[in-house]
């Protein structure tokens, strides 16, 4: 007799169940590829020496005159970045026109802006079919790959099923995105992105050319999460205006004997880059996270977002980019790593 | 055990050992959750498979950390939805099967049986109740649905069970 449906129902939908072994096959393969994929990543972030990429300082940036133009660029560059912002208002950035269209999306390259630490990018994307970009819709987001005039990949913000086309040879950190415009009247969608790199090695654009795989709508609390538009759109990155040096700033050490040794600090237009090790190797990356700033004479302090660890005959090697930019033109900073040491660097 | 918050933290700077560990804290809901919404175990192993690589590639559009739990179980809504909108899935019972099984066995079956006939909108709004553990207010805002929706979809939902359950006995129940 069937006298307890409630009673029985509850246990039907609540009893635990033993995950079957062709279930169980997936889920572990699954969680190995996962695995692989994360090693890979990891790998781009391994430490590679290489020469002194000097390029850097064969080009400029525009000096942007108007106001206006100065504030609007400010706007869509807006990720909190103190150096950044200051690199904005010192006029480093390109204007750029460069648009393509397909799958009835138009996408813009409105301006970027590169140096050796970090690479903006501010595109516009433009629906056909504003309808597209409805009331559930959080965040517009692109597959992009970005290609030098040499063919060489400088960063692939693609996803892990899609495979790599280039060699990770400049070994982008990080990348943040954002979009500080996104309107369902009118169909367009600002998209901001900021690519890093803790090391400094990322290259002079020249030539270079964003390819665009796919645009990703995202939605939140809707049976349809993300809605994929794949197609093809190239736009072509302005080339730095050769009109005025980029400024670079090198600093040494006051006193080369401190226990935190750096052997390498450039202070860059976005940001300045410290490489520094200390005779100690470290089980994780706590006693250098929120541990690390930098001090102007001023008393303002300059702290860093993140940064990439690595070991080398005994010693724990750091690099990181730091808010202080080549226009604050500092002749004496100072770099202190609570619970192990300062160091003061002078210009070179 | 890592908490869910640190190991989050770990997997969004691309720590894949970490989100492992955050989905294996989640994996039994998850495989109920899959199970309940299709009937074949290939179908089930698909769907997970598709929906922890699309979290993995996807986590760092997740704004909120508090609501990962809620997130991953969307996905796996989705996924599922999409296994069967690609089959037109119905489920089957081997009848050779069913006079071997015992007196209670048989009966669970029928409970069962019954579960899976039921219309893909009920069968969602159970699994959030009793599987992910929402109630029918935070159901409403996962579906996009007024809360009164969802308590008369869970009350419809249940007697339409219990009338299909109890049908090949004779017995109509009217909870009305």
């Amino acid at each position: 007799m069937k006298t307890d449906f409630k009673k029985e129902f509850k246990q039907a939908m609540t009893e635990e169940k033993e995950i079957p072994s062709a279930v169980r096959k997936s889920l572990d393969s699954t969680y190995a590829s996962i695995r692989t994929q994360s090693k890979m990543k990891k790998n781009r972030f391994i430490w590679k020496r290489v020469t002194a990429a000097a390029c850097a300082l064969l080009f400029t940036g525009i000096l942007l005159t108007n106001e206006r133009v100065i504030a609007n660029i400010n706007e869509f560059f807006k990720f909190g970045d103190k150096g950044i912002e200051r690199a904005l208002d010192e006029g480093f950035a390109q204007d750029s026109n460069s648009s393509a269209s397909d799958q009835d999306v138009t996408i813009t390259l409105q301006q970027n802006f590169s140096d050796a630490n970090k690479i903006g990018m501010s595109f516009q994307l433009e629906f056909e079919d504003p309808r597209i970009l409805d009331a559930d819709v959080t965040d517009v987001t692109m597959d992009f790959r970005l290609k030098n005039g040499d063919g060489e990949y400088v960063d692939e913000f693609i996803p892990d099923t899609k495979p790599l086309k280039g060699t990770n040879k400049y070994d982008a950190s990080g990348i943040a995105m954002h979009n500080p415009i996104l309107n369902a009247k009118t169909g367009k969608v600002q998209f901001d992105v900021i690519i890093d790199s803790n090391k400094g090695m990322l290259p002079c654009l020249q030539d270079a050319v964003v390819e665009i795989e796919s645009i990703n709508v995202f939605r939140v609390f809707a049976f349809e999460t993300l809605k994929k538009i794949d197609g093809k759109w190239d736009l072509a990155i302005m080339n730095q205006d050769m009109g005025k040096p980029m400024t670079i700033i090198e600093y040494t050490m006051d006193d080369p004997s401190s226990i935190i040794q750096v052997s390498s600090a450039k202070a860059s237009p976005t940001s300045l880059n410290l490489i520094f090790s200390v005779d100690e190797i470290f089980d994780n990356e706590s006693p250098f996270s929120h541990s690390m700033k930098f001090i102007d004479k001023d008393g303002n302090e300059y702290l860093t977002d993140g940064f990439n660890m690595d070991e080398q005959n005994n010693q724990t090697i750091i690099a990181a980019n730091f808010p202080i930019t080549a226009y604050h033109n500092a002749a004496k900073i100072t770099f202190v790593l609570e619970g192990i040491g300062e160091v003061k660097l002078l210009t070179k | 055990m890592e908490s869910v918050k640190v190991l989050l933290k770990k997997a969004k700077k691309g720590d894949g050992e970490a989100f492992v560990a955050l989905v294996q804290q989640y994996e039994d809901v998850l495989y109920r959750m899959a199970s309940r919404m299709l009937t074949n175990d290939e179908d089930v192993a698909d769907a997970m498979q598709e929906e922890i690589l699309s979290a993995y590639e996807r986590l760092h559009t997740l704004k909120n950390d508090a609501y990962f739990n809620t997130w991953i179980c969307k996905i796996l809504i989705n996924q599922c939805n999409s296994v069967l909108n690609k089959h037109n899935h119905f489920s089957t019972i081997d009848v050779d099967v069913l006079p071997e099984q015992l007196h209670d066995d048989f009966q669970k079956l029928e409970l069962e049986d019954a579960l899976n006939s039921l219309n893909k909108d009920y069968k969602i709004a159970f699994i959030l109740y009793y599987i992910v553990g929402l109630n029918s207010k935070e159901i409403g805002a996962f579906l996009k649905e007024p809360e009164g929706n969802i308590k008369s979809r869970l009350s419809r939902g249940k007697t339409l069970l219990r009338n299909n359950y109890y049908k090949s006995e004779g017995v109509f129940i009217n909870e009305n």
